[in-house]
């Protein structure tokens, strides 16, 4: 294999993974939060090098932060995800 | 009070300008329009104040009394109230009142001092109540109702200088007024009192408004004025578009050729390059002017206060087939997307309703489908001036917003039979004063819009693209093989695979393979696109040519078919997210994904079988 084959290789799959997790964190921002919070703990358990410690803390994620500039069309105005405790799903009473 | 991070509440009547003044104390850019009920979360922001204090602002939703009706305006009582799960009650209270409007906003404001917190009342827009010839006392203002009262112009820079003032400096606390709380009638009483002794009103609505009113809420000639609006707009999508979409066209290809030119052409970086980035990314790239264009016009709309007349105009209509007219808003926001289109409908009080509402929302033509409209329309459909002034293509494009429009009220009168609702809510709807759009507002709405898409190109449409590249790329064809490497790969497979299910609505391989990434964002289909037949064919002007290459290898059957396709199918994992969250219900998901996705079929069958037949 030349040279240019193995750096092209190399480029393409850190290329490929970042798309991949790119993709990941805007689609399943949940999952990808909780998947993220399990490697990076595991990562950063007392007794492990200096360096994959590091790695770990760099890896905690942040509060997930899906929002509409993820998914659809160009809206810009409804902003950060709405925190539990400002979601007002519907609730039905009975009509008299 | 404390003296670090004091808390400061922005309230008031809707559309008073409360998320303008936010914007001011903050510098953030929060949606601002000029109509009721653009906010209906709570948004947080802070400053520093001249005194070095760290002060945390709220931009609360409008409301009209602390009697809440709809959920957005519980936010605000809850807020005020000191009720608000994990959240205290704010140190000051910035009461905002229209000053053109008195007699509608002083209630509020006597709602909120019997709260028994520091407030401070903003005058706003004085320099509309100016041109009106209205004279306020201030003063006097002040004076009777124990608070102080600045005076502010939300739209104007600088135009809230003396409001930060205020808030940086002490403000008394004030004691609850002796009033009965249910006593309304009392509050009416008082707020006349105030009115008689502090402003005078030459007129009580504006001239201009009046007579503009006269036309645009005429029962024929303003739906004929709202038609024609909503015609001009789709043409000028295409008329204007034009220039600049060869422009950016002409030099992805460039920038193509010139990155890919360092490459071997046979290798697999040139072709993640070439066929991968510049034939995905600059598919979606080209659209960014008719996309803009189009959000010229919805923010000329939004800041001339015509919004919500056209609501007026609409909600018989909208009325006979089930929805409330306070649906209009929301149903026009899910033109940009139907993510804030779902949220707005938090200002609809009947749950039902609401519901109704979220339902239909995504029927609404947002503009990721634009891409897809304007390829299929420019490759598909003769760019021909029709009876010598309007442009064909522009007509098809009206036509399917229209297939939307009317989809959507469909769908609102078979939910409406089903659930057999024979209530009525009457829409009281206020009609803002006609305003001159600024046109600094508008360029940087439109820049907020341009970086959003741009943004989303380089982010998700991007990743997305990359992907599907590798999946259309390996494995690798075997060794003899004679078809395009891509009908050995991943997606290549998928496609066939999924093909079964499409080919009835005339369906290839190639359209199944964008079905799927499409579902994250409907844009990414015409990069999937874009990156396919770049796989799929040996010629490097696919890479910037998506149109002529569909144009010779797809029927006008196939064609027609997806344009139905796309006005139904809720492509769009983000809109199934928000209404779960809205709803809070995996069945209504189920619902909305089950039905669009039914209608998008039949639809599209119907659509190639007759086209099929008549061609």
């Amino acid at each position: 294999m030349s040279t240019f084959e193995l750096v092209q290789g190399a480029i393409i799959a850190l290329v490929v993974v970042v798309s991949a997790y790119v993709a990941f964190r805007k689609l399943l921002p949940k999952t990808s939060t909780r998947v993220m919070a399990r490697v990076s703990a595991s990562l950063n358990r007392p007794g492990r090098a200096g360096v994959v410690r590091s790695l770990g803390r760099r890896l905690q994620p942040a509060t997930a932060t899906g929002s509409c500039g993820d998914g659809c069309g160009s809206c810009g105005s409804c902003g950060p995800a709405t925190p539990k405790s400002e979601a007002q799903p519907l609730h039905f009473k009975p009509r008299n | 009070m404390s003296a670090i991070a004091m808390r400061v509440a922005l309230v008031g009547n809707p559309n008073c300008g409360k998320t303008a003044l936010f914007n001011q104390l903050t510098g953030g850019r929060q949606k601002v329009a000029n109509y009721a009920g653009v906010t209906v979360e709570r948004k947080e922001g802070r400053f520093v104040a001249p005194s070095g204090r760290t002060l945390h602002i709220l931009d609360l939703p409008g409301a009209y009394s602390f009697d809440a009706t709809s959920p957005d305006e519980a936010i605000t009582r809850d807020v005020c109230h000191g009720r608000y799960p994990g959240e205290a009650a704010p140190d000051l209270i910035v009461c905002v009142a229209d000053a053109t409007n008195l007699r509608l906003h002083l209630r509020f404001v006597l709602e909120v001092r019997r709260l028994g917190r520091p407030v401070v009342l903003a005058l706003n827009m004085m320099d509309a109540a100016r041109r009106r010839g209205i004279v306020i006392d201030v003063e006097g203002l002040s004076r009777r109702l124990g608070v102080p009262v600045v005076e502010t112009i939300a739209v104007k820079r600088g135009g809230a200088k003396a409001l930060m003032e205020r808030i940086d400096a002490s403000v008394p606390e004030v004691a609850p007024a002796p009033i009965d709380e249910a006593d309304v009638e009392q509050l009416h009483a008082e707020v006349r009192s105030i009115l008689a002794d502090t402003v005078k009103l030459p007129r009580d609505t504006v001239a201009l408004d009046d007579a503009l009113d006269r036309w645009a809420l005429h029962p024929v000639f303003g739906l004929a004025i709202l038609a024609t609006l909503m015609f001009f707009i789709f043409q000028a999508v295409f008329s204007w578009a034009q220039p600049v979409m060869d422009g950016i066209e002409a030099g992805i290809a460039a920038l193509g050729n010139w990155v890919t030119g360092f490459l071997p052409a046979d290798s697999a970086l040139h072709s993640l390059l070439n066929d991968g980035v510049f034939a995905g990314l600059g598919a979606v790239l080209v659209f960014l002017p008719q996309i803009l264009i189009l959000f010229l016009f919805i923010l000329v709309l939004e800041e001339s206060g015509y919004l919500p007349r056209a609501a007026f105009l609409l909600d018989k209509m909208m009325f006979r087939v089930g929805l409330t007219g306070r649906a209009f808003i929301p149903l026009l926001s899910s033109f940009a997307c139907a993510i804030p289109g779902i949220m707005a409908t938090r200002s609809i009080q009947d749950p039902r309703d609401r519901l109704t509402t979220i339902l239909v929302a995504p029927l609404m033509t947002c503009s990721a489908r634009l891409p897809v409209y304007t390829l299929l329309i420019a490759a598909f459909i003769p760019d021909h001036a029709v009876w010598g002034v309007f442009n064909l293509q522009g007509i098809v494009l009206f036509a399917l917003y229209f297939a939307g429009i009317f989809s959507a009220l469909a769908v609102a009168f078979v939910i409406k039979r089903m659930r057999k609702d024979k209530s009525e809510h009457a829409l009281i709807m206020e009609l803002p004063s006609y305003r001159l759009p600024n046109v600094r507002d508008i360029g940087l709405g439109l820049w907020e819009r341009a970086l959003i898409f741009l943004k989303r190109v380089g982010g998700i449409i991007l990743a997305l693209t990359v992907l599907l590249w590798f999946l259309s790329s390996f494995p690798g064809p075997p060794p003899g093989a004679t078809q395009p490497a891509i009908d050995y790969s991943i997606a290549g497979r998928l496609g066939r695979m999924l093909e079964y299910v499409f080919s009835p609505i005339g369906f290839n391989w190639q359209i199944c393979v964008a079905l799927v990434p499409g579902l994250a964002a409907r844009e990414v289909a015409v990069a999937a696109l874009g990156t396919v037949y770049a796989m799929s064919g040996s010629d490097d002007a696919v890479a910037s040519q998506l149109g002529p290459v569909i144009a010779h290898q797809w029927s006008l059957a196939t064609a027609l078919s997806l344009l139905a396709w796309y006005v139904f199918a809720p492509q769009c994992m983000s809109t199934l997210a928000v209404i779960r969250r809205e709803t809070n219900s995996w069945r209504n998901v189920a619902v909305a994904a089950g039905y669009l996705f039914g209608l998008a079929y039949l639809a599209s069958l119907a659509t190639y079988q007759i086209a099929r037949a008549l061609t």
